[in-house]
């Protein structure tokens, strides 16, 4: 029978989900830039060096992809709007302001703590903070902003215009911070802006972000059921025994934690908790419960691979490009295909 | 055809509530539904009828008086356990969807509060939960739009889909806001039809807001009459639904002819 | 309809006739006093060291580094993206100096230029042959002409110095990264890139592209060299075990393997100036030396105000 979702078919579901990722994993291991002057892509399995300097990518970039597939289900069952997502609407530049806070604050103290590792990794990690913290702010701003008090949705326009002008006061507010901060603590904006996997990435700092990211991810997978009811009308979810107020919660929550963790393994990169979840939608069907195994994969599968892209074509276009680039090239003209169709199926709601 | 041995589900005492400040849209509203019981509640645009069920189910809080249910005030129940006790059908007009779930995931979504206690519950459709929609959505005739997506069903269509809902959820009380409101005549009888049965055999409640009096006149065992948020008077339908008392309620001339049919004319003097 | 051309035409010929054809710099004969703007730091440094630091009435907001004590509150004009032209006027330039493309420079510059009777110096700086007719300039629009005729020669003589002592060693290859996230290099067209040529290094990044690549750490590893330098200019020299290398100890290179890989403090090692000759030794120090690094070294210093240039 269809659209009923049993225990076989959801571990199904995982196991093709999972096969996609490991095989994904396998291509994108295979890429590498060619040697400068000599070859302008290289394509075969790595070598031990090449491995362990691939892998420090491959695996950023899946958790990235994970967290903000994942992240944009959790926006768009908030927001009741398939439009949702954590760069759309601003959360993940707010979350880089907290970062970039954090660093100027803690900048004149790294040469103090030099000689304390302990201190010293403290004080890296401790970005999380403050990058979870510009996470939450932004999403409750935007959730205040964007929702309609009689309806409890946020139609299509409101939710975009919300989402442009917080982008913009977050990119003013970082461009501030930037410029008051000392030149050695001063990141290539332009560069950060567009979105790049870090290359500072750690073991550490790679199990933190996963710790964290599991935090928000497992919790929302259980409440899978709960969330396609909540994201009916309030009435609805409510006449149906689900309490609204703490499903609200749960995915300010979790679709903050998850951006946090991301954006502290790269910064902002866009479209990927747009463009994952409608694909898997329109396969699969709007049910969460299959909607939050399939999109968070599909979302590190493709930013696996659009990393790899970037990666690889580093010696063929002399020079790394930023992977938000390929995102965004993807992603925005997808989103105005999206809008369109919305506009087209009866008006903007 | 109440009698004392009657079970009492839901006990509504006093209740007032006000959207704003200046005047009460729901003031010291009182009643009982009964196991048994099919009770329409009539009355004019914004006299407060859907802000009562809000009450009832609990999504509005009261700024006075209480709801009992099964003997336990609804400030004592959780979510879960007043989901299992009430459903609503609520107002077409207020059901938007924003994702493509298809009719039967709909649903199958009023079986989560049966089994869940929490938000995390994945909740897999056991044998019993199928069964109870495929019933559901034979009652309502939309078998047949089982695997269609909500968004590409008409109103009524729509409609029917929310009932087929609010009886899978399978709740001994049922609240019903102007379920007929896109209904053919056709579905609006088998629905009624079907309510009535629910409450006669299955010693359940339905509490119903609608428009059409005559609707009441036929298959409602109680009639309520509201204006201006206060309650005007209940009873049988044949004593409630009378010139004397419906004339100042709606401010139309109304009569009633042998075969217990209501007429409608404009008033043109006060 | 008519009307609407003709008050076009009017509007376009008034457009037209609004920029004069001002030659972009003045005639050769320099007024007694000179008074000049520098908004590009490399023609700071140069004035600086050619002893020519009094005629500066106006700078960037990153020159404070080069110049000296007695100079340090000169006001600030801007910097080389943005230009206060309101301030520029009001101190009574005799030359602005700025480093645009062609297309670039602004026509406003060129109007005040014009009206305010002051030379625009238009530095074309990208390589080290570009120094000595920059030098020159600068020597004539400041009356230190003779200083900086000294300051080319001594450059030119210690370049070919150092140039001969490598001539015949093994090219050192090196990767001078000057950012680690992203991690970019420096690349071919790059100052940085002729400096380690001339100081007898091979520049592997130069085969990535020009100016400053965003490049893999992959890419490094291919790359493979020897020498890893860190641009960290006015940083506390290099210590034993210095954190600030962590990002880079674990690359799979040679370099890390060798431990040769070095911070290059130096504030002044991306600026070209005469003092270039310093810089490459300082860099051709680090390239050659065969030890892992030496407690003791101390890179390349500022120039001390005045005085000799070595």
């Amino acid at each position: 029978m269809k659209n009923v979702l049993t225990l076989p078919r959801y571990l199904s579901l995982w196991a093709i989900s999972l096969l996609l990722v490991a095989l994904v994993f396998l291509l994108c291991i295979c890429f590498g830039p060619g040697v400068p002057g000599i070859s302008a892509v290289q394509f075969g399995w790595p070598t031990s060096d090449e491995f362990s300097l691939r892998i420090m990518r491959i695996l950023p970039a899946a958790l990235v992809g994970l967290a903000l597939s994942a992240s944009g289900v959790a926006l768009q069952a908030l927001l009741r709007n398939p439009l949702a997502d954590p760069y759309v609407l601003g959360i993940s530049s707010g979350s880089s302001v907290g970062v970039l806070l954090w660093l100027l604050v803690v900048g004149p103290f790294y040469a103090v703590v030099a000689n304390n590792p302990f201190l010293r990794i403290a004080l890296k990690q401790g970005a999380l903070l403050p990058a979870l913290a510009g996470a939450i702010a932004t999403c409750i701003l935007v959730f205040l902003l964007a929702r309609s008090r009689r309806t409890s949705s946020s139609d299509s326009l409101t939710l975009l215009l919300v989402g442009v002008v917080v982008s913009a006061v977050n990119g003013a507010l970082l461009m501030l911070l930037n410029h008051l901060a000392p030149p050695d603590v001063r990141l290539n904006l332009l560069n950060y802006m567009m979105g790049t996997i870090s290359s500072d990435v750690t073991a550490t700092t790679l199990t933190l972000a996963g710790v964290i990211l599991a935090l928000g991810y497992f919790p929302l997978l259980l409440a899978g059921k709960a969330l396609n009811i909540g994201s009916l009308s309030d009435t609805e979810a409510i006449s149906l025994g689900v309490n609204i107020k703490t499903l609200r919660q749960l995915c300010f929550i979790s679709a903050s934690i998850m951006t946090a963790a991301s954006i502290i393994l790269s910064g902002p990169i866009g479209f990927v908790g747009l463009i994952c979840p409608h694909i898997c939608r329109s396969i699969l069907g709007a049910d969460h419960r299959k909607l939050l195994v399939a999109a968070p994969l599909a979302g590190a599968a493709f930013l696996m691979l659009a990393d790899t892209f970037v990666s690889a074509t580093g010696t063929l276009f002399h020079g790394e490009l930023p992977v938000g680039v390929i995102t965004a090239l993807c992603g925005g003209p997808f989103f105005l295909l999206l809008l369109h169709r919305r506009r087209e199926n009866g008006g903007l709601q | 055809m109440t009698n004392a041995a009657t079970v009492t589900l839901l006990t509504a005492n006093s209740l007032a509530f006000s959207y704003s400040q200046e005047k009460p849209t729901i003031d010291g509203v009182s009643l009982n539904l009964r196991a048994g019981d099919l009770t329409m509640i009539v009355g004019p645009n914004g006299c407060g009828k859907s802000t009562l069920l809000r009450l009832l189910l609990g999504e509005l809080p009261p700024s006075a008086g209480s709801i009992i249910i099964n003997n336990t005030p609804t400030t004592n129940l959780t979510r879960a356990q007043i989901a299992r006790a009430l459903s609503i059908v609520p107002q077409q007009s207020q059901i938007t969807y924003s994702f493509d779930y298809t009719v039967r995931e709909i649903i199958l979504m009023a079986r989560h509060v049966a089994t869940a206690n929490s938000l995390f519950n994945i909740g897999f459709e056991t044998p019993q939960d199928i069964e109870l929609a495929n019933q559901s959505m034979w009652l309502t005739d939309t078998h047949h739009l089982a695997h269609r997506p909500i968004t590409t069903l008409s109103g009524g269509e729509r409609q029917r889909v929310t009932i087929a809902r609010a009886l899978t959820q399978n709740t001994p009380i049922m609240l019903l806001d102007e379920p007929t409101s896109s209904l053919d005549l056709h579905h609006q009888l088998e629905l009624l039809h079907h309510l009535q049965t629910l409450t006669q055999k299955e010693s359940r409640t339905a509490l119903m807001i609608t428009h059409d009096l005559n609707l009441a006149s036929t298959y409602a065992s109680k009639v309520i009459v509201m204006d201006q948020g206060k309650l005007i008077t209940q009873g049988l339908p044949a004593e409630v639904l009378t010139p004397e008392i419906l004339e100042p309620v709606y401010r139309v001339k109304i009569t009633r002819s042998p075969d217990n049919t209501l007429h409608f004319a404009r008033r043109t003097a006060l | 309809m008519r009307i609407l051309f003709l008050f076009l035409f009017a509007l376009l010929t008034l457009a037209g006739c609004e920029r004069t054809s001002a030659p972009a710099t003045a005639p050769a004969t320099q007024p007694a006093v000179p008074r000049i703007v520098s908004m590009v730091p490399a023609a700071t440094l140069n004035l600086v060291l050619i002893n020519a630091a009094d005629t500066l009435v106006g700078v960037t907001k990153y020159d404070a580094l080069f110049l000296p004590d007695a100079q340090k509150n000169i006001p600030i004009v801007g910097d080389y993206e943005t230009m206060n032209l309101e301030s520029l006027v009001n101190l009574h330039p005799t030359a602005v100096i700025v480093q645009f493309a062609d297309a670039r420079l602004p026509e406003r510059l060129r109007d005040l230029a014009a009206s305010d009777h002051f030379e625009i110096l238009n530095l074309k700086l990208d390589t080290i042959e570009d120094l000595w007719p920059v030098t020159r300039e600068l020597g004539r629009i400041s009356n230190h002409q003779k200083d900086a005729d000294d300051a080319i020669a001594s450059a030119q003589h210690d370049l070919d110095q150092i140039a001969g002592e490598y001539k015949s060693r093994p090219r050192v290859k090196v990767v001078y990264l000057v950012d680690h996230n992203p991690l970019s290099a420096a690349g071919a067209k790059t100052f940085m890139d002729q400096m380690l040529t001339v100081a007898g290094g091979e520049n592997l990044a130069a085969k990535v592209g020009d100016f400053y690549p965003v490049i893999s750490k992959e890419t490094l590893a291919k790359l493979a060299p020897d020498v890893l330098l860190i641009s960290a200019p006015d940083e506390p020299a290099q210590q034993q075990n210095d954190p600030r290398l962590d990002p880079y100890m674990s690359l799979p290179v040679p370099a890390v393997k060798q431990k040769r890989v070095y911070l290059v403090t130096d504030g002044d090692s991306l600026i070209a100036s005469v003092q270039i000759a310093k810089q490459v030794r300082g860099l051709a120090d680090l390239l050659h030396q065969n030890e892992p690094l030496r407690l003791d070294f101390s890179p390349a210093t500022k120039p001390a105000g005045g005085g000799a240039i070595k």
